[in-house]
């Protein structure tokens, strides 16, 4: 039977590690369809869920048939090094270290990039393209948190409604303000999402080798709730050590 | 070909941004895999070392990037 805690907990990582990709692939559909127009925006965004479609479709049935215990291992060591990555640079910019993402400059950044070069008669290649790989490479991200979330625990239905929760609220909004969400807080979004996934990936990794954890499904609550405590202690002493 | 070389290297940045880090989360892993479990004690405990060395290794790393920084700015 499903715990809710593992289900609440891979759809809210699902959802808040989708919601982060999400607005990034906004930021440049909006540079693209800015200043190259809408049509090869939208293509270049269609071809991109295709195709990661495409991939979930392909791949997704060759996770069902891997023994369970080599499933957990794996998703759990690239969940532990995806999560931890996430949550070291979120501390590192919480704590000063590293500049804060900023989507404004990144849309700036592209749009002057787009303005840059010639759009091309019938469809404009550059543009299709931009869009699509923003959209293949946040996609990818996305497909593999859902994947990674959901696939060793039976839980690809939550992950998978978290995700698509997320990328539905960016579009719709990004349909309305019509520029990047630059005030979303996106590091402490990252950080929380760092947070959950490595706690994921420590109890995959701890359950593929075959340990034991108290409390079972409800151990990933304790877990994350040791990371964010390791985390948020982290960060003052990375503060203190770049002025000290 | 450009396109799936930088599609590549963005894959691999979605895992490992700090080598070190990296290698050190999957020794670990592996040391985990090799020595707590031969470890003559009670099973929750070989649990708890894991985690333990993760979250040891977490912050070590975030503590010696800021002292990295620290340098690079002072040199």
């Amino acid at each position: 039977m499903l715990s809710l805690a593992h289900a609440g907990t891979a759809i809210a990582s699902a959802f808040i590690g989708s919601l982060v990709e999400a607005v990034e692939a906004l930021t440049i559909v909006l540079a693209v369809g800015t200043v190259r127009g809408w049509r090869p925006a939208l293509a270049g965004t269609a071809a991109g869920v295709a195709f990661l479609a495409l991939l979930v479709l392909a791949f997704g049935p060759l996770l069902a048939r891997m023994p369970i215990e080599v499933l957990q291992l794996a998703v759990g060591v690239l969940l532990l090094l995806f999560g931890m990555r996430w949550l070291r640079k979120a501390i590192l910019r919480a704590a000063g270290v590293i500049a804060l993402h900023d989507e404004a400059a990144v849309f700036d950044k592209e749009c002057a990039a787009l303005r840059a070069s010639e759009p091309q008669r019938g469809w404009d290649a550059i543009a299709v393209i931009t869009a699509f790989k923003a959209v293949v490479l946040e996609g990818l991200e996305v497909v593999f948190i859902v994947l990674a979330v959901g696939a060793a625990g039976g839980l690809l239905l939550p992950a998978s409604v978290g995700a698509l929760a997320a990328c539905v609220l960016v579009a719709v909004a990004g349909g309305v303000v019509y520029r990047p969400l630059a005030r979303i807080p996106e590091n402490t979004l990252k950080f929380a999402v760092g947070v959950l996934l490595s706690a994921f990936g420590v109890f995959w990794v701890g359950e593929g080798l075959g340990f034991h954890w108290p409390g079972d499904d409800l151990a990933i609550l304790g877990i994350a709730a040791l990371f964010l405590a390791a985390a948020a202690a982290a960060a003052p002493l990375a503060r203190k050590e770049t002025v000290g | 070909m450009k396109w799936l070389v930088s599609a590549a290297r963005e894959i691999f940045g979605l895992f490992v941004e700090d080598l070190g880090f990296t290698l050190c989360i999957l020794a670990w892993v592996a040391l985990a895999g090799l020595l707590l479990r031969g470890l003559p004690v009670a099973d929750p405990w070989r649990a708890a070392i894991f985690l333990a060395g993760c979250l040891a290794l977490l912050v070590e790393n975030v503590v010696r990037a800021a002292r990295g920084r620290r340098i690079l700015k002072s040199s």
